[in-house]
């Protein structure tokens, strides 16, 4: 489980996280949606520890990822919005690496040969990364956080570059994991998406959470997009 | 024009960071920035008063030799062989590979404007750094030397012009530099080499103009200039200009300087996108080995990434390791022939004392120039996020980059001392004094480079010449690292030179303790907050 609680995060006097709390419940695919500068990544980025946050805190399993970033991250994955990934390794190299930091034994080779197969990046692997294109980069960042099989995959629109069948594999990898009792927790613009995949939802708006519980809660017998732009109207006026 | 002025100030803006500085608003921001701009004042001020110094000291010999326009000559062509130099590592990622082109490409605004801005740019970053030696050697040849009205009209033309021509040079064999590495398979090695040979031969033709025993002393003016015409055919004309006011020879010099920049904009114009596509083509390997997949150490996984890093810059190899190579390779010729001055200088009563003391210091000096530590925290660039959101120690980060400065300073500090030993017949306790206070050096430097750009950090690169020729954190590394290599050379203690080499070195180890202790406390804490 993991639980944000009163989390505050400030950009000189922008107020980027006002006093956020939320809880992500094993199982849960949770997704978090807002319009651009809402203050989505800023949360994910405090969430994996990328950047610093004022006050409050974030517990995995009870665990504070300010007292205890290590142990915090060893059971977490997280994907960018914009892979940068280090250009001057082989695909295969960067996997090798984030195999060894997650300490995987000699079983890392079934699992990405497995995951390269399915997303089709298998013949791509020992080219640098240098070489890839967006989608092959969010690919290899997908590979990446599933191999180490975490219980924790925070994502920053992970469906952008995609292919349609890469797309289609990581909802039914969301959905298999899940069950397992992965916790995922990813933020999009892709309204539909996270309508159809979720259990759960938070909006922010103007880094305060307007709106979050189970998704058929929030959506009784509306659309997301409906309720979304209502929200976002309800600013206007 | 509008277009072509606009993206050349986005582009200089962005080099020298001056929107950081513009757009600093509050107190915070302010504070960020300032220590920045002093560093930069006080570095550029610096440097321009050693250079007024050394210019006005060399300028009161050459007016005895009644010869004072020599020190123009050499500065030009010091200006620009450096313009040349820098242009060959700058123009990949600058003009070709440019994160930036496809996007301006895309914009209303002519393939050739494009081109023409970024070489423009090139010219602008020479000229800048010229200016830190022509304006210093402007004022002291005025104070020193009567000159006319004609001198500081045809200084200040040529002033301009003087990059002009390297900046082409200079683009012209990056370009084919860049053109013939792509070819290779392995491209990184290759123009690793390729980067090595060049910087050899500038030094050999440098050693050339330097070798000028055989002139004598009344005819030394022109052989001077002609040894310099010889490299640049050039000097020649920048003599009479500035020498002779000669009309003809700077119209010469300007119609040849725009004359050959419209020539290469042209032609650069017309193979523009081959070349560029060329460049970033990739091999295809396809398959990886099986066997490549192997486990390892958390720290050993993140020595390897640091490696490969490293490899994978020929210019972060070149800034890093080429003083290394040359130390070697100096000291590998003086043993292999210098039989006969070996053994006059074995004659010298005390030699092995001087050495033992000599030694280390030269060493370190050879240590604070190859630091790679210095840009290897602005270097993780957009990728930072990785090591960030990674169950990864810090410290264990810190000390994979220390180790890769180390597998660079390590072994040639050990074949560089076993070579010395080997010359100057020094007994073990000398031989382990000669290794010691060097190897205290390398600690001291590797985690003293990465503590100052924890400091003055810089992710916002588009080309790694920013971050690793002339940033912030490289520039007050070199100071630090010198002051503390050069320090026993001034602090004159009268004790017996071997002892006192010790010493140095185990006052250097107290300041690396130190130095370490900050790093894994406050450096820690630096870079979680990065």
């Amino acid at each position: 489980m993991i639980e944000i609680k009163n989390v505050t995060k400030k950009y000189g006097n922008k107020m980027a996280l006002n006093d956020m709390s939320l809880t992500i419940e094993s199982g849960d695919i949770f997704a978090f949606v807002g319009h651009n500068g809402a203050g989505k990544t800023t949360c994910i980025k405090c969430m994996t520890d990328i950047i610093e946050f004022e006050n409050g805190d974030i517990l995995y399993d009870g665990i504070s990822i300010k007292n205890e970033p290590l142990k915090c991250k060893k059971d977490l994955a997280y994907i960018p919005d914009n892979p940068d990934l280090y250009e001057f390794l082989k695909g295969i190299d960067y996997l090798n690496f984030i195999a060894d930091i997650f300490e995987i034994d000699n079983s890392r080779l079934e699992k990405i040969n497995k995951y390269a197969t399915e997303f089709g990046l298998k013949d791509a692997l020992g080219n640098p990364i240098g070489s890839y294109s967006h989608g092959m980069k969010q690919k290899l960042a997908i590979i990446g956080a599933l191999i180490h099989e975490p219980k924790y995959i925070i994502l920053d629109e992970p469906f952008v570059g995609l292919d349609p069948v890469a797309t289609k594999k990581l909802k039914d990898h969301m959905i298999e994991i899940t069950k397992k009792g992965t916790s995922i927790f990813f933020s999009t613009h892709v309204l539909e998406v996270a309508e159809k995949l979720c259990n759960k939802i938070a909006i922010i708006k103007d880094g305060k959470l307007i709106k979050t519980g189970l998704m058929h809660d929030v959506l009784k017998d509306k659309s997301l997009e409906d309720i979304f732009m209502e929200l976002e109207n309800e600013k206007i006026s | 024009m509008k277009k072509f002025l606009k993206l050349t100030k986005i582009n200089l803006y962005t080099f020298f960071d001056i929107h950081k500085i513009i757009n600093a608003r509050g107190f915070k921001e302010v504070k960020k920035v300032l220590p920045m701009l002093l560093l930069y004042i006080f570095s550029f001020g610096f440097l321009a008063f050693v250079i007024y110094k050394g210019v006005t000291f060399t300028l009161d010999g050459l007016i005895a030799l009644n010869m004072p326009y020599i020190i123009l000559v050499t500065v030009m062509i010091i200006v620009s062989t450096y313009s040349a130099i820098m242009t060959v590592f700058k123009i990949n990622k600058t003009l070709f590979n440019a994160k930036d082109y496809t996007f301006l490409l895309s914009l209303p605004i002519k393939k050739s404007i494009i081109i023409s801005s970024k070489i423009f740019n090139l010219y602008i970053i020479n000229f800048v750094f010229g200016a830190m030696l022509l304006i210093p050697t402007y004022i002291a040849y005025i104070v020193k030397v009567d000159v006319d009205i004609w001198f500081h009209i045809m200084y200040l033309i040529t002033f301009v012009l003087i990059p002009v021509i390297p900046t082409i040079i200079g683009s012209i064999i990056g370009t084919l530099f860049t053109a013939i590495i792509s070819k290779f398979k392995y491209k990184n090695s290759f123009d690793i080499l390729i980067s090595i040979a060049f910087i050899f031969i500038i030094y050999y033709l440098s050693y050339k103009v330097q070798s000028m025993s055989s002139a004598d002393l009344a005819n030394i003016s022109n052989f001077i200039v002609d040894k310099f015409n010889n490299i640049y055919p050039l000097t020649k004309v920048y003599l009479n200009i500035i020498k002779e006011n000669s009309i003809f020879d700077l119209i010469f010099f300007i119609i040849i300087s725009i004359g050959l920049y419209q020539l290469f904009k042209f032609g650069l114009v017309k193979f523009f996108d081959n070349i560029n596509s060329k460049l970033s083509e990739v091999t295809i390997i396809n398959k990886y080995r099986e066997k490549d997949v192997k486990v390892s150490s958390k720290l050993y996984a993140l020595y390897k990434k640091e490696i490969k890093r490293y490899f994978s810059s020929s210019l972060y190899v070149m800034n890093t390791a080429i003083g290394c190579i040359m130390l070697l390779l100096v000291l590998g010729a003086f043993a292999i022939f210098g039989g006969d001055t070996i053994n006059k200088l074995l004659e010298i009563p005390e030699l092995s004392n001087y050495l033992v003391f000599y030694g280390p210091l030269v060493f370190g000096v050879f240590c604070v120039i190859s630091c790679t530590t210095n840009s290897s925290i602005s270097l993780e660039g957009k990728n930072l996020w990785i090591l960030k959101s990674l169950p990864i120690n810090i410290k264990d980060i810190f000390i994979s980059k220390i180790m890769v400065n180390l597998t660079i300073l390590f072994p040639t500090i050990l074949i560089a001392s076993i070579m010395l030993a080997f010359i100057s017949h020094l007994n073990v306790i000398q031989y382990l004094i000669l290794l010691f206070t060097p190897v205290m050096y390398a600690l001291f430097i590797s985690g003293c480079g990465l503590l100052i750009n924890l400091f003055f950090p810089d992710f916002n690169w588009t080309n790694e010449v920013k971050v690793i020729k002339q940033s912030i954190a490289v520039l007050a590394s070199l100071a630090v690292g010198m002051l503390v290599a050069m320090a026993p050379l001034f602090i004159r203690i009268d004790i017996n030179k071997t002892l006192y080499s010790f010493l140095v070195g185990v006052i250097v180890l107290f300041l690396t303790i130190i130095l370490y202790y900050i790093l894994f406390n406050k450096g820690k804490r630096i870079f979680k907050s990065l």
